[in-house]
């Protein structure tokens, strides 16, 4: 073919985009007031796409990127903005969704209220949204949205799509997952899914590997360990049909912590062993101390402390050398939960001073809230328990700015305890709910059986048996329904306890209380 | 703009989904004669009758968002004032916070109001009974502190001109705060319920003063008109104002009427405390020829339709999808009038315009309608559900109740072209 190559982009968007013509025919005739709302999931396209209004409108753009910094309404903002800009302006209004999840202001809500403001500017508004803001506002906001004189709805092309998911994770900070409500976790899921199923005929490759990792990633975070395990076994075939190792290496550490929440430490250490090789082999230091922090931990859980120690020595060395601040403050967590262990309180204290102090100068909030709810393990063993509900206040406040709503949830546990040591039963039930409903929120499985475990005992101390069993029983199904090792060891001592032949105890309860 | 315009950059501006009509406005089209002959001379002419009365008329009005109703209003206070009636037009929406509104508030911005609006008249109102009121807000309400406050405030802004009485000012700034959500507002709000009965009785006394002065200075009387209530969209909130709090929103010693949500019209029983009839401004009943042709003659009245669409036969297609709202029939004009053809309106664009309005109500129905939404299609009537799901349906337009002689109900057009759910609805 002869055809010359386009120099100019811009003239092609109107053929790419058709709503786009019509978009631009609108503002062209709209006098005053008028709303419009594009659809738009991509800001790469957004920007493409104003670009090509800008070079064809023959009317000003004023643009509003909105920012969750500016709790100013954004109707204030936009009149602000428009104080000298001529009549016939057109305001574009970005970013909505970045004021989503804002607690404490219903942003929506707020569009519904004030738009008379909107109405009163005289000139004509586009908002341009993701579809799911979209879908809030029309249904959330229904008398502003009746205001709509459009809707322009502009998609990408599949490869972009999945360009942009993979962009938007890799964009989101590591702690992400933790972040996420059960919605949004089955909304991740979904979406991943269909990518997959786009992809099912397409050749092994690192998105592919990627994508089930991070599908990998949800379910873990749901308590789902099957299928968890499921992803992660056939990421690490792809990783290795591709000899991808970093991959591979990523993957084989994402088994061991599944076989380490199932109890099955053999096959954890297998795992870790095999990764350790591979990041000996990249010469991956920052991911080799991980990789011992995670051993230590296996070794931690079968109650030797010894040589749990001895890989935190390594594991210390290892980020002391290579300046891995954040690793340094995680292995000193770490070795502060063996002397903790084994009872010496002073020196797992003095180590979770050392850890705060590395998380706090390198504002690294995550591990400044795992270390004080530590320190206040500490307190609470020692029965200081005033210091210890100091230090999980602290720690209640930095998992919800921070959004880690399953520390939030492992907190508010945490500190119904101390009020339960304090024989405050009433004060540590309210918690414990609290807890229950963040975790059932989330879909953390584990979490919720360790909850509910504790309200168990809250109705037990009450002599209420017969309310703690059945509560007891939930958490017996839950654990065992999803393999969670620590949970049917505390169940299994518990029924010993209550005089009963461990395990089996929960099993007859439950098959007489199914019969009753 | 001279209507009906020739061209179509005109008639975009011409149809607005967003605007009703000011009185005069030569758009305006009486569509009474396909709305079961109800029009706003029903609500003028009790109010006249009851003024010959020792009564005070008491009316709820309601409606389909975007049926024209504020359009309506409008037209009733003009023709009210055209018949020497003063009129106080209250908007709710600009003044409070439709999303936690009470009674209080709704007292509280009636107060303001009328004082407003009768020192802006110069009706100057015997100055015992403002300084009765203004005493029991600075005892009772709000605090002498607070009253002095706004006083300073008030001096230092004075205008020249205008005399607003103090009461004016603190009313307003009473009705502000509660309106923007203050942490004072539960306070307030608790007050007014401790002292309720003195706080009517004071505002009566006042309502009653204004209609002697008023009926002196040559007016027949007075009348309020609280426009705005029926977006309420929580049905705890408009219960809790309507229902549990009837009496008090009916012991206001004038002729008063509040617009109030259809979902609460469909389902509630409203008659013990509101004598007359809820007047309901139904849908245009778009599926007879009376009324296509009405729906016709409106557009006709703003735009040159033989000149600007391609084939006179698209507009009706036009109006077979806007289920009889005379909102999504503007919006689909101003869709189709984005063409990139040229000057006319051609079949392509009424298939966008129809396509996209499809789009949108696609995004509003979910899984959970279907089996509320088949029952409808099938028997076309009235739904009173306990789970306030008809009222859902409603306030979203999924469903529009029409009149003629009954109510009936049927769903909105553009529904039965959504595939997925028109499956649903013939499966079975």
């Amino acid at each position: 073919m002869a055809s010359a190559v386009t120099e100019s982009p811009e003239t092609d968007n109107f053929a790419l985009y058709p709503e786009l013509k019509h978009l631009l025919r609108a503002l062209q005739m709209c006098q005053g007031f008028g709303l419009y709302f594009t659809r738009c999931n991509a800001v790469s396209l957004r920007n493409e796409l104003v670009a090509t209004l800008k070079a064809t409108l023959n009317k000003p753009i004023i643009e509003l990127a909105l920012n969750p910094e500016n709790d100013i309404f954004i109707d204030a903002q936009m009149t602000e903005l428009l104080a000298n800009a001529s009549d016939d302006a057109v305001v574009f209004i970005y970013d909505l969704e970045k004021l989503f999840y804002l607690k404490d202001r219903h942003v929506i809500q707020e569009l519904n209220w004030r738009r008379g403001f909107y109405g009163r500017s005289n000139h004509p508004i586009v908002f341009w949204l993701p579809e799911f803001v979209l879908t809030e506002i029309v249904n959330e906001a229904p008398d502003f949205a009746d205001w709509r004189s459009g809707l322009y709805e502009f998609n990408l092309s599949q490869s972009e799509r999945l360009d942009l998911m993979i962009s938007t994770w890799q964009s989101v900070n590591e702690n992400f997952v933790e972040q996420l409500s059960l919605s949004e976790k089955q909304r991740w899921i979904v979406n991943i899914q269909n990518l997959l199923a786009e992809l099912a005929d397409q050749e092994s490759s690192k998105v592919k590997d990627g994508l089930l990792d991070r599908l990998g990633q949800l379910y873990d975070s749901l308590g789902d360990y099957d299928q968890a395990l499921s992803c992660y076994q056939q990421a690490l075939q792809i990783s290795q049909d591709i000899g991808d190792r970093l991959g591979e290496g990523t993957t084989l550490n994402n088994l061991a912590l599944i076989a380490h929440a199932k109890g099955d430490y053999d096959s954890a250490l297998h795992y870790l062993t095999q990764t350790l090789e591979i990041d000996r082999e990249l010469g991956n230091k920052k991911d080799g101390c991980a990789t011992f922090n995670n051993i230590s931990l296996i070794h931690s859980a079968k109650g030797d402390y010894d040589t749990a120690l001895q890989y935190l020595t390594q594991a210390m060395q290892i980020s002391q050398d290579i300046g891995d601040k954040r690793g340094e403050g995680a292995t000193l967590n770490n070795i502060s939960q063996i002397y903790q262990a084994k009872g010496d309180f002073g020196t797992a204290l003095q180590y979770l001073k050392q850890s705060l102090k590395i998380c706090k100068d390198n504002g690294n909030k995550a591990g400044v809230s795992a270390t004080l709810n530590n320190i206040s393990q500490i307190y609470q063993a020692i029965g200081d328990y005033d210091i210890a509900l100091q230090y999980l206040k602290q720690t209640l406040q930095i998992t919800q700015d921070i959004g880690d709503k399953r520390g939030e949830g492992k907190t508010l546990n945490n500190i119904s305890q101390i009020h339960q040591a304090k024989g405050d039963y009433g004060t540590a039930l309210k918690y414990l709910m609290k807890a229950l409903k963040i975790m059932q929120d989330i879909g953390d499985k584990p979490g919720e059986c360790t909850t509910l475990f504790n309200i168990g005992y809250i109705h037990y101390q009450h002599n209420d048996l017969h309310q703690a069993q059945s509560i007891w029983l939930k958490s017996y199904h839950i654990a065992k329904q999803i393999g969670l090792a620590q949970g049917l060891q505390n169940l299994d001592k518990l029924a010993k306890n209550l005089g009963g032949e461990g395990l089996a105890y929960w099993e007859a309860l439950s098959s007489s209380s199914s019969k009753a | 703009m001279t209507y009906p315009v020739d061209n179509l950059d005109d008639a975009y501006n011409a149809c607005h989904p967003d605007k009703p009509l000011e009185v005069g406005d030569p758009r305006y089209l009486d569509l009474k004669n396909v709305r079961n002959k109800k029009s706003v001379s029903t609500l003028a002419q009790r109010i006249v009758r009851t003024s010959k009365t020792d009564d005070f008329c008491k009316q709820l009005v309601t409606g389909h968002t975007g049926c024209g109703k504020s359009t309506e209003l409008k037209r009733l206070q003009k023709q009210l004032e055209d018949d020497s009636y003063f009129v106080i037009y209250l908007d709710v929406e600009s003044s409070l916070d439709l999303g936690h509104i009470t009674y209080q508030d709704v007292l509280l911005n009636i107060a303001q109001g009328a004082v407003e609006a009768l020192a802006e008249a110069k009706v100057n109102l015997d100055s015992a009974l403002l300084d009765d009121l203004q005493l029991l807000l600075a005892e009772k309400i709000v605090s002498r502190e607070y009253v002095k406050e706004t006083k300073t405030s008030a001096s230092a802004n004075a205008e020249a001109g205008i005399d607003i009485p103090l009461i004016a000012k603190l009313l307003t700034k009473i009705t502000g705060e509660i309106r923007s959500g203050s942490s004072h507002r539960e306070q307030i709000r608790e007050k007014i319920k401790n002292v309720q009965q003195e706080f009517i009785a004071k505002l009566n006394d006042l309502l009653l003063a204004a209609r002697l002065k008023l009926q002196q200075q040559g007016h027949a009387d007075l009348v309020v008109i609280v426009d705005g209530l029926e977006k309420i969209k929580e049905s705890a909130t408009y219960n809790d104002l309507f229902i549990e709090h009837a009496e008090q929103l009916n012991e206001i010693n004038c002729h008063i009427l509040y617009t109030i949500p259809i979902a609460l019209a469909s389902t509630a029983n409203l008659g013990d405390f509101f004598a007359n009839d809820i007047f309901f401004v139904p849908m245009v009943k778009y599926q007879t020829n009376k009324g296509k042709q009405y729906l016709t003659d409106l557009v006709n009245k703003r735009i040159q339709v033989a000149k600007l669409f391609a084939d006179a036969a698209l507009l009706d297609r036009l109006i077979a999808m806007s289920g009889g709202s005379i909102r999504d029939l503007f919006r689909l004009i101003r869709s189709a009038s984005e063409t990139d053809d040229g000057d006319r309106i051609q079949e392509a664009d009424i298939q966008r315009a129809i396509s996209n309005l499809v789009k949108d109500y696609d995004r509003l129905v979910k899984e959970d309608d279907v089996a509320l939404l088949k029952e409808i299609a099938k028997d076309q009537r009235v739904i009173k559900d306990k789970d306030k799901h008809y009222e859902r349906l409603l306030s979203l337009r999924l469903v529009n109740e029409y009149e003629n002689g009954r109510h009936w109900a049927d769903l909105h057009p553009a529904l039965r072209k959504i595939d997925w759910l028109q499956a649903k609805l013939t499966d079975g």
